[in-house]
């Protein structure tokens, strides 16, 4: 019976699961955006983003014979996953594109409630989710009208399937054409009905990941982030796995599920699974690898001798020691930093990107409007015209007797320069290696960033300051100067842009009291100190977590005490509580999606200054 | 106090909400002398408050809109031609000194620092004013007083008030109204049905909370008045929403659009 039941059934998923309207297709590609920020409108947590999945393994228990059919639905379903909220990378189920993109939109309605479905409730958990959206947002239910009959009509006859299968469906479809129907039937253990597009799914269930070896916890918070960075990448195929939802023993079934998997694909193809290119490929298939912690760590560290001396960059100075602040002394140890201006070895003239240079374009013109105007000063000794109202005040105090001797009664045309220093100071330690998106890393993000910075700046007639910055070590701390406040811009300085490269740590302390120094010694009345970071304080020894915090802490306040307006702009994966410990609430800017950052960073710097 | 102008009813004053006790703040303020500075995002009732605070106080209001141009002189006042003869003519701020008036800086922070001087002499318990181009030495009244308003955020870290002019003032915080007090707002003020005001005001309370992930900006009660009363003059919800709500939130497509799902969403788009 078991058999039949799953042969049964295998020939209704291998049928109905195919039904696709190719021609009606929508891509979240092309909804992504709106979907987010629909999302967040609508209360969905702002922490979570939003990816694509492209399958998810729809097996519940697989009998034996699916097992050895090597089959399992796999479906684009959505749910959530880690810091994820997961959609189909396309939706063609529905005739037309209106309701594929309709049903986007239903799904992403759902996940903002922010609720997993339970496994075990999963029928009811659904129904309870479709009651809150359609209560809670009215404009939609004509839309659900819609998306449920179609959904009715893509259903399997009930006549039609295994007894077993019978009341799960009969209660399903019930539930979908009026979720607020009375409903006591939910799926059970061993039947599985065909997936329901309008509804949610629970997290996969997760293999154990490696425990963390709790004593080197601190040490590989930089690998966890670009293990999590790395997720950007490949989302779907390498949801991180961890194991706090273990329960009922459904792991180690799910464990021996996907080692039978594999193991059919071995057999498959045992001769081509030798090399990366096909383990990948048995990965793909497996829809989930684990992304481990541990394996990241050990390449990190291999990185991080410093380079020989043919390929390092220059040395400028033998180190300039700067003090470090220890909070739990609660004292500033004088000459505890050595830091080295640096000039980087620059090997390659700059490439932009098309699309980067079409965006510097488009900016700079903009800021070329911004370009100080000239201006008439009143009140001049001599000038070009008289000023009315000077000597207006001169008549009326000569009249009551109380001239004075030198009446300035002239305007003059002057070219106002802007009373302003910028200096921004950019984090190049090695987190910036982690990739963002196809073969695109954080740090190619930093540099067209730079990169866009300077043209605008350059263009608005600015004074400004570009450095970069990484550590090894209190005796290693590199400071790059890209652009010096009084060099030019020029191809010089984007070739140098061009060639900054992840190093190291991120002495943050260290880099900021240098910049610092520099920017007092500008003459301007306002200086503006921008940091830009993808993370945390941190270097190989204590300088890390509280420690490297508060010596950051500290001299972002010496330097407001110096006058300066320190603004910190974080590319970290989240807006964590630590950017506003150490820079204050109003001081910095979490930029969410790191791909802005070229377009946000002159902006900001627009906001800031005018 | 010498206040002689009696304070007026309340069914005759320009409509004001109150949010919670800045009413009696205010007017304890006003009695005690003290500068008032109010804070908090565009649209939401600074201005309208103030109004009704000196229409309640019987005074006079001047408000100033400070921008950076705004020279010492536009708020003291200069010396102009007329009949070829020069003749001193006051500035808002020293009229209101004058008549013992309220004189509201809106948007202080956006004046020059060397503007913003001036009234240092005015907030501190000296109460002068001095006019350097006329050698007077005006005394304020009583009855005078001084508000200013900015709208606090990164955008105006560099701009900010120095601390030592901040602590010339009282300070009051201001905010959106919560769901049902904006729903009687945008209904009063637009003359739109206590539903229809419920609907935008609801829409609004979700649009904001994408301030700063999404937008730079949250939709303000302006707006939403704005929405509600181009519906009331006929134009369809989602056309209204979108002129009034959506568009001016943001200049990215794909944000307006994702604005129009959620009003959609919430309204209906049929
Ligand atoms: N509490 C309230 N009571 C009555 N009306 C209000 C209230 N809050 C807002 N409004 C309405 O919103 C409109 C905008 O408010 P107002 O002009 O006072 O904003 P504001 O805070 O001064 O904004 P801005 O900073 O842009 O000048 C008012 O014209 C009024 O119609
Ligand atoms: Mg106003």
């Amino acid at each position: 019976m078991e058999e039949w039941v799953g042969v049964k059934w295998h020939h209704y998923i291998t049928n109905k699961s195919t039904i696709r309207y190719r021609e009606a297709a929508v891509s979240l590609n092309d909804l992504g955006k709106r979907l987010a920020v629909f999302f967040r409108a609508l209360g969905g947590d702002p922490g979570l983003s939003l990816a694509e999945t492209s399958d998810y393994i729809h097996d519940g228990h697989r009998t034996f014979l699916q097992k050895m059919a090597g089959s399992g639905v796999k479906q684009a379903l959505p749910h959530f996953h880690n810091e994820f909220f997961f959609l189909p990378h396309q939706i063609d189920c529905f005739p037309s594109k209106k309701a594929n993109e309709a049903l986007y939109y239903w799904l992403t309605a759902l996940a903002s409630l922010n609720h997993t479905p339970h496994k075990h409730h999963w029928i009811k958990h659904n129904q309870y989710l479709s009651q809150q959206i359609l209560n809670n947002w009215p404009g939609l239910r004509s839309r659900y009208k819609t998306l449920s009959r179609l959904q009715l009509q893509h259903r399997p006859k009930i006549s039609s399937l295994p007894k077993k299968l019978q009341p799960v469906e009969r209660a399903l479809q019930k539930v979908i054409a009026d979720p607020w129907c009375d409903n006591d039937v939910e799926v059970g253990h061993d039947v599985q009905p065909l997936p329901v597009m309008l509804w949610l799914y629970p997290s996969p269930i997760n293999t154990v990941a490696e425990r963390r070896d709790q004593d080197h916890q601190g040490d590989q918070e930089q690998e966890q982030k670009l293990a999590a960075k790395n997720l950007g990448d490949k989302k779907y195929k390498a949801e991180q796995m961890d194991d706090r939802d273990q329960g009922d023993g459904l792991i180690a079934f799910r464990l021996e599920s996907l080692f039978t998997w594999s193991e059919f694909l071995n057999l498959d193809r045992s001769e081509e699974d030798t090399d990366d290119e096909d383990l990948q490929s048995v990965a793909d298939d497996l829809d989930k690898i684990t992304v481990s912690s541990g394996k990241t760590a050990s390449k990190v560290k291999l990185d991080l001798d410093l380079p020989s001396a043919e390929y390092d960059d220059v040395v400028l100075t033998e180190g300039i020691l700067l003090p470090e602040w220890h909070y739990k002394k609660e004292q500033l140890i004088e000459k505890q930093c050595a830091l080295q201006t640096m000039a980087l070895n620059i090997t390659e003239p700059a490439q932009w990107r098309e699309e980067t240079r079409k965006q510097a374009k488009m900016l700079k013109r903009q800021f070329e409007s911004l370009k100080p105007q000239r201006k008439w000063l009143d009140r001049q000794e001599q000038g070009d015209e008289a000023d009315l109202n000077s000597f207006l005040d001169f008549s009326v105090q000569r009249s009551m007797g109380k001239g004075t001797t030198d009446p300035n009664l002239y305007r003059q045309l002057h070219q106002t320069n802007r009373d302003l220093s910028t200096l921004l100071l950019a984090d190049l330690s090695l987190s910036t290696d982690a990739f963002v998106s196809g073969d695109r890393k954080v740090i190619d993000v930093i540099r067209e960033s730079l990169y866009i910075f300077g043209e605008c700046l350059s263009a608005a007639g600015e004074r400004f300051s570009i450095t970069g910055f990484a550590s090894k070590l209190r005796s290693h701390v590199r400071y790059y100067e890209l652009k010096g406040f009084d060099d030019r811009y020029d191809d010089t300085v984007r070739n140098r842009i061009y060639a900054i490269k992840p190093n190291f740590y991120t002495r943050m302390g260290a880099a900021i009291r240098y910049a610092t120094g520099q920017l007092t010694a500008q003459k301007t009345g306002q200086k503006l100190l921008l940091i830009l970071t993808d993370g945390k304080p941190n270097d190989l020894d204590q300088y890390e977590g509280r420690y490297g915090m508060e010596d950051t802490k500290h001299a972002v306040n010496a330097a407001r005490k110096e006058g300066l307006v320190p603004f910190c702009i974080s590319i970290d994966i989240e807006p964590h509580d630590y950017l506003a410990y150490i820079f204050g609430g109003q001081s910095f800017l979490h930029i969410k999606h790191i791909e802005e950052l070229p377009k946000k960073l002159p902006m900001l710097f627009y906001q800031l200054t005018h | 106090m010498s206040n002689t102008s009696p304070l007026k009813h309340s069914d005759s004053l320009s409509y004001y909400q109150q949010q919670n006790n800045e009413v009696a703040l205010f007017e304890s303020a006003w009695n005690n002398q003290l500068p008032v500075l109010l804070k908090g995002p565009t649209g939401c009732g600074k201005t309208r408050f103030v109004q009704h605070m000196a229409e309640k106080l019987g005074r006079k209001l001047y408000t100033v809109a400070c921008h950076e141009d705004l020279t010492a002189s536009d708020l003291i006042g200069r010396h102009l031609i007329g009949d070829g003869e020069t003749y001193w003519q006051d500035g808002p701020l020293t009229r209101a000194v004058r008549e013992g008036a309220i004189c509201y800086l809106d948007e202080v922070v956006e004046a020059r620092k060397d503007s913003i001087v001036v009234m240092h002499p005015l907030t501190d318990d000296r109460r002068i004013l001095p006019i350097d181009r006329t050698g007077e030495l005006l005394h304020a009244p009583p009855e005078f007083m001084l508000v200013v308003s900015y709208n606090p955020g990164y955008q105006n870290l560099l701009k900010g008030m120095k601390p030592s002019t901040k602590q010339r003032f009282m300070s009051m915080s201001f905010d959106y109204p919560d769901k049902d007090m904006e729903a009687q707002i945008v209904a009063k003020e637009a003359g739109v049905d206590l539903e229809l005001a419920k609907l935008l005001a609801r829409l609004a309370s979700h649009i904001r909370q994408l301030k700063d992930h999404d937008l730079e900006e949250s939709a303000s009660t302006r707006l939403l008045i704005y929405a509600a009363t181009l519906i009331k003059s006929g134009i369809p919800v989602s056309e209204a929403c979108r002129a009034a709500i959506a568009e001016p939130l943001s200049d990215d497509i794909e944000v307006v659009e994702a604005l129009m799902q959620v009003m959609n969403a919430q309204l209906g788009d049929d």
